[in-house]
């Protein structure tokens, strides 16, 4: 039987999910029976695959110190973060569904969920502001630099939306600053937090952009391939939303599919939406979007080369096979 | 407080990515009330400039989350504007050196949210935070010389 990611990497999730509980629940601030305290509890045991937190301990077994409960509060920290940005953008796309279950702000309201949301991230800042020598600054980069990239990676798509001359650099740009800094982030945070070396963390970071840009790649070729169960939300949902993604960029270069994929628009009839559907998935798109994921996991793979010889390395061949043998 | 202003804005103007397109538009008498306390506690200039910055994002970042609704014009620019300009101010006080006033403000900004959560409309103004954080700040300066 094949090891779900965490026992591959030999990480106490249990412990993990804990500590992010343990955010809300050691708020003292926060009345324990509120509808804030329950909403965030159910979206985290909502589920979710933990990969933000799992690279930050990942990263922590690259460093010179023993991992610890130092580790575990910044995991947790980083899914907290992460789930935050979920709740705004099931706003932002009006989706009514997360992971199978409503979305948060279909209970709340939206004026809530988006306060929601923010307390998150300000707990995150809470728990987190203590560490304000200069040996400790890193710690910040997951609420500054990593989030305000995930912000410019939204204003490129809000930009972008049902632009069909999108080029491939800016789909790019988008989709490591949505997806990919965040998780690098948390690789070169992990690292950092347990003392390894500054040029440790640039190549985990470096590994983990990579790693990144093949996960959103791959999310993007399952919004075509996957079903609507195991999406959580309907099949094509990106497409129906204006999201020019990397199949559909491909998809344009075909001369019969590009004038149909050109007129989808927000009041676009299902017809037209399942006819490309279709012609996508019959097509080379799929294909050429794989190669290009098969092309960030070997960039990944030479970027975490250099670490071979480091005791945790093996970790970051886990992460390789689990990011690499998805799609395929 | 002219020269406070303007300058305070155009170092946000600079420091805000352009792919943003961030428009900056502070509340013009909380912008001057906060400038008239760090004035009233005699910050020197380039510290004001900077402190008045991380004011007016947080300001930014309130305005912009506050009351929205699906019907709301520009619900997805709101979002991401109040989301970026909350990143910016802590990317930025990092770059100021002003983590004591992160970590000051950081139960403070979380207390409001959690209100507003909860549908509760009350809070104190983010000027009594800044005066409160100007305050502190100054006492434990005539603690630290009596020592």
């Amino acid at each position: 039987m094949r090891l779900s990611l965490h026992e591959a990497l030999q990480i106490d999730i249990k412990r993990i999910n804990r500590e992010i509980e343990n955010i809300i629940q050691y708020d003292k601030d926060v009345p324990r029976t509120s509808v804030l305290a329950r909403s965030v509890l159910q979206l985290i045991r909502s589920g979710g695959k933990r990969l933000r937190p799992m690279l930050v301990i990942a990263g922590s077994r690259f460093g010179s110190a023993v991992p610890g409960r130092h580790q575990l509060q910044l995991a947790a920290a980083a899914e907290f973060i992460h789930a935050a940005s979920l709740i705004h953008d099931d706003i932002i796309d009006r989706s009514d569904l997360r992971r199978g279950a409503p979305s948060l702000h279909s209970q709340t309201g939206v004026a809530e969920a988006v306060h929601i949301g923010n307390y998150m991230s300000a707990r995150v800042v809470e728990l987190l502001s203590v560490y304000t020598s200069d040996h400790d600054r890193f710690v910040h980069d997951l609420s500054s630099l990593a989030t305000a990239q995930l912000c410019i990676g939204e204003y490129a798509q809000l930009d972008h939306t049902y632009d069909y001359d999108l080029s491939l650099a800016q789909y790019l740009e988008k989709t490591r600053c949505k997806t990919a800094q965040l998780m690098a982030t948390c690789l070169r945070v992990g690292a950092l937090s347990a003392d390894a070396q500054p040029e440790t963390a640039g190549r985990l970071y470096r590994f983990g952009e990579s790693l990144g840009m093949a996960f959103q790649i791959e999310d993007d070729i399952l919004d075509f391939t996957a079903t609507a169960e195991s999406l959580g939300k309907p099949a094509g949902s990106d497409l129906r939303r204006g999201q020019v993604t990397l199949p559909v960029l491909y998809a344009l270069t075909d001369p019969v599919l590009a004038p149909h994929i050109r007129a989808i628009q927000a009041d676009s009839s299902e017809e037209l939406l399942e006819y490309v559907l279709q012609g996508i998935r019959s097509g080379d798109a799929l294909a050429q979007s794989e190669q290009m994921r098969r092309h960030y996991l070997q960039k990944a793979k030479e970027a975490a080369e250099p670490l071979r010889g480091h005791p945790a390395f093996e970790q970051l061949e886990v992460l390789q096979h689990y990011f690499g043998g998805k799609t395929a | 407080m002219t020269e406070l202003i303007e300058n305070t804005l155009q170092l946000l103007n600079s420091s805000c990515a352009p792919e943003v397109m961030a428009v900056l538009d502070p509340n013009p008498s909380e912008l001057m009330e906060a400038a008239s306390i760090l004035e009233h506690y005699r910050i020197p200039d380039s510290r004001s400039v900077k402190l008045l910055a991380l004011f007016v994002l947080l300001e930014l970042a309130r305005k912009r989350h506050a009351n929205v609704c699906f019907t709301s014009t520009c619900l997805t620019r709101k979002i991401l504007d109040g989301d970026y300009f909350q990143s910016l101010y802590i990317q930025l006080a990092m770059q100021f050196e002003e983590m004591e006033l992160v970590r000051y403000l950081a139960p403070q900004l979380k207390k409001y949210y959690i209100r507003q959560a909860l549908g509760k409309d009350e809070s104190e103004p983010l000027t009594f935070t800044l005066q409160a954080y100007l305050q502190a700040e100054q006492a434990a300066a005539r603690k630290n010389r009596a020592i």
